[in-house]
């Protein structure tokens, strides 16, 4: 017997698909903000990526921002001062970031609560370092613009990429191998090992992964805004809002992040514009929600309330 | 160049020891339930920020708003602590969620700030005439002094409250096991609201403390001061208040000792060096139980 | 010998919780391992699969060292254990769950899938396959881990207190498999409380108290120990 109900949310799930990737592709041509679109790719991608290290893998690395901001320095420097092509800047940022993780793999070792402090405090000490760089190097305090290499619709379509690459590897990992044991890992470790589940290694690889796409993010971004500097680019709120997107749609699952990144910042867009100081106290205010009343997020909760949508949704 | 050293080393200790205050008010929330306070810092300066408005409306000095700051914050603790904690310790991953949901708390506070007191920097005069304190051939700034002081009465107030009282024999108790607590018969809520109060009342101490050394107060600095609070406890031990102090006296001298041989701008990384040779070599910090996984 | 241990020793601080240990167990045997709370039964388990690395003493598994090794290549050596509470992996579906211990394997997933299934189809839970870890009751959870363990198929197993906490039907179930096992060439070391199934199952009986080993030999010899009536009733 053919299953029509699942045949049927499969197509469905298709037509969302192609048709979202088509709209996606064609916003440089069309009449709406290309910036907004911009960034909501942007904040898919973070989320997603995220995903793998926290909702995945059960590691909060709360400085994440590091990876990002790395990115965007990477790229900057070797454009401005080394005469690389921009895209072969992003790159090496992608690989920056990966050694970065490498240099940070000795506090995976803790757990928990404990890891999110460490990671915290590396980021803001990479910040530091940055920052207190000579200015010939790093553009001091000031940073660096980027303003002859803007080229907004080639980092659009940067950006295009890397989201849907994104996408791409969750729903692989999500259904690969790795990705069980990663979920094993953050469950209980203990008990993976018991299974045979490398854990060093599993998580180190999940790690690279979630180190490597804001890196590389990272640098799209700083040739989308053409100017970065310390502040904005070891921001915390890169952090706070991947892990809130993520969080609002759903830890864990595929679709969550996503879902989560469009709807909430499509709301912040809104908030921001009409109530700059508010906004802070808005998001704070759903931080708290979010952790205390609805934890699972939307998709993570409508999968508990219909176990059956879980092959679709996660 | 030894005068240098001896200089900092005074220093660093007289301000270590409100690191240490700040510490310890995280670890005591942390070690009873299980809480990370991401909002610890801004706690703090909105401590600084009461302190600057009254010294404007009622015209007492910062140490006299201390007599009506601290109860406030006592009470404002266990306000926060039913509204939150009882149903964040239900959740799957209590630790996880508590840290995201004081991070959220500490953007909430950065607002309230924006909106009262907004987003310039203020100051508040030093209130005493003697400005600097003459030992040997040393010069200390009074504030110093007066904030060390005020620091070493509070920790050793503490103590007394923590070894000799019921209610902190049994705030001692729950840090070191939390399953015998329920078995010895100790409501844990009264317990862990009371310690949160506590918690509260060192950091709100801290805030006001904190201006005698640095007059000036923006609304960011919250995030530096949880920071170093994190630090503090990763030295000296999660949930460990004695460890914390220990921690505090260690980044303080750090800091100081560290910002003769380096530009003042990096000193800060100085504490970050320190924070990843005590992950290496001792991941539990100085007073710390193992808490590693692999 | 399949399992050899020799002056196993393992401190906490300076509580010494196995002390100066010695084991040899045969291959396609059934050891059991009793003593009272404390005696460091689990601490005993937790050096053999790698948790813990002994300060003292050395393990030897099918001839080769095993101490010193990390847990998931003791666990591929074919070591694999049960935990006192059940430790399922709660937030993955229970095909998940069963797919755990078999990740290295070289047969695809969908065969893989289908052996999950024919296990879970045994023991009555075929229907649960997609619901999380932590839908299960507390003797649902019990099963997927004796599942999970099929699944794995380790030629040694050590079992910590199988029994505790299940009903009187699946127990004498868990006796019958144990045996079964046994009967298809797998060996086991088992820890519990519950000293009549000890003394069924079980060809050799080992006592720790206090970390050391303070009798050994066939369960009619120790039933009748005094060392052993001492340590459980107290002195």
């Amino acid at each position: 017997m053919i299953d029509y109900v699942a045949k049927g949310r499969m197509l469905i799930i298709w037509v969302v698909l192609v048709a979202a990737i088509v709209y996606l592709g064609a916003v440089p041509f069309l009449p709406v903000s290309s910036a907004f679109i911009f960034y909501m790719m942007f904040w898919i991608t973070m989320a997603s990526s995220f995903n793998i290290i926290y909702g995945f893998t059960g590691y909060l690395p709360f400085g994440y921002v590091a990876f990002y901001g790395l990115g965007t320095y990477v790229t900057a420097v070797f454009w401005s001062r080394l005469g690389f092509p921009i895209p072969a800047a992003i790159l090496i940022a992608g690989g920056a970031g990966v050694l970065l993780s490498l240099i940070f793999a000795p506090t995976l070792r803790l757990r928990g609560i404990y890891f999110a402090i460490v990671n915290f405090s590396c980021a803001m000490a990479l910040r530091i370092l940055i920052a207190n760089l000579p200015e010939k190097w790093a553009g001091g305090s000031f940073g660096i613009t980027l303003s002859a290499a803007y080229k907004p619709r080639f980092s659009y379509y940067c950006m295009f990429i890397l989201m849907i690459v994104t996408i791409f590897i969750v729903w692989k990992l999500s259904i690969s191998r790795l990705g069980i044991a990663l979920r094993c890992i953050r469950d209980d470790y203990e008990a993976a090992e018991a299974m045979g589940i490398d854990v060093s290694m599993c998580r180190l690889k999940a790690w690279m992964l979630a180190a490597l796409i804001p890196s590389i993010a990272g640098g799209i971004e700083a040739w989308h805004t053409a100017i970065i500097d310390p502040d904005t680019s070891f921001s915390m709120m890169i952090t706070t809002k991947s892990i809130v997107y993520a969080m609002f749609g759903g830890l864990g699952t595929i679709t969550g992040p996503i879902v989560g990144a469009v709807f909430m910042y499509i709301l912040d867009d809104l908030i921001w514009a009409r109530f700059p100081i508010l906004n802070l106290m808005v998001l704070g205010i759903f931080i708290v929600a979010l952790v205390l009343f609805f934890p699972r997020g939307i998709v993570g909760s409508i999968t508990r309330w219909k176990p059956t949508l879980r092959a679709v949704l996660a | 160049m030894k005068n240098l050293i001896l200089q900092a080393i005074i220093s660093g200790i007289l301000l270590g020891l409100i690191y240490g205050l700040i510490g310890m008010g995280m670890n005591i929330i942390y070690g009873v339930m299980r809480v990370v306070n991401f909002a610890h810092g801004e706690f703090m300066i909105i401590g600084s920020y009461m302190a600057f408005s009254m010294t404007r409306v009622f015209g007492i000095n910062v140490l006299e708003s201390l007599i009506i700051i601290l109860p406030i914050f006592f009470l404002f603790g266990l306000f926060i602590y039913y509204l939150t904690v009882p149903r964040l310790l239900r959740s799957e991953d209590p630790e996880i969620a508590s840290f995201l949901t004081f991070f959220g708390v500490s953007l909430i506070i950065t607002s309230v700030i924006l909106l009262f007191w907004g987003a310039d920097p203020r100051s508040i005069p030093f209130p005493f005439k003697r400005v600097s304190f003459t030992l040997g051939s040393q010069f200390i700034p009074m504030g110093r002094i007066l904030s060390g002081g005020f620091c070493v009465a509070t920790i050793v107030l503490l103590s007394i409250f923590l070894f000799k009282t019921y209610t902190g024999q049994a705030i001692r108790a729950i840090i070191q096991n939390r399953e015998a607590v329920s078995i010895l018969g100790i409501d844990p809520h009264k317990i862990s609201s009371i310690a949160f109060g506590i918690g509260l009342f060192l950091v709100g101490m801290a805030g006001v403390l904190v201006i005698l050394s640095f007059p000036a107060i923006t609304p960011v600095m919250g995030q530096s001061y949880t920071l170093i609070a994190f630090i503090v406890i990763v030295l000296g031990g999660l949930g460990s208040p004695i460890g914390a102090l220990l921690g505090g006296l260690l980044f303080g001298l750090a800091e100081n000792v560290g910002a003769i041989f380096m530009p003042t701008a990096l000193a800060p990384v100085i504490a970050f060096v320190l924070l990843i040779v005590m992950i290496l070599i001792r991941p539990q910090g100085i007073m710390g139980k193992a808490i590693v996984g692999i | 010998m399949l399992l050899e241990v020799e002056n196993l020793t393992k401190k906490f601080g300076g509580l010494i919780a196995v002390d100066d240990v010695f084991l040899e167990i045969r291959k396609e045997t059934i050891t059991g391992l009793i003593g009272p709370n404390g005696s460091g039964k689990t601490t005993l388990l937790n050096c053999i699969n790698g948790f813990y690395v002994p300060e003292n003493g050395t393990i030897r598994y099918k001839d080769k060292l095993i101490q010193g090794m990390k847990p998931h290549q003791i666990a591929n050596a074919g070591i694999g254990r049960t935990f006192q509470v059940p430790r399922i992996f709660k937030r993955m579906t229970i095909i998940e769950n069963l797919m755990a211990p078999v990740l290295d394997s070289e047969l695809p997933d969908s065969s893989l899938r289908e052996k999950a299934l024919e296990y879970l189809e045994r023991v009555n839970m075929a229907e649960l396959k997609d619901s999380l870890g932590d839908e299960l009751s507390g003797g649902q959870q019990k099963l997927l881990e004796y599942v999970r363990l099929l699944m794995f198929d380790p030629d040694m197993v050590l079992l910590d207190e199988p029994f505790s906490g299940v009903h009187p039907v699946l127990k004498s179930m868990f006796h019958n498999e144990i045996l079964r096992l046994r009967e298809m060439g797998k060996t086991f070391i088992l820890v519990s409380h519950d000293l009549v199934s000890v003394y069924t199952l079980s060809e050799e009986i080992i006592v720790l108290d206090l970390g050391k080993v303070i009798a050994r030999g066939k369960p009619e010899d120790i039933k009748y120990d005094d060392r052993v009536i001492e340590a459980y009733l107290g002195r």
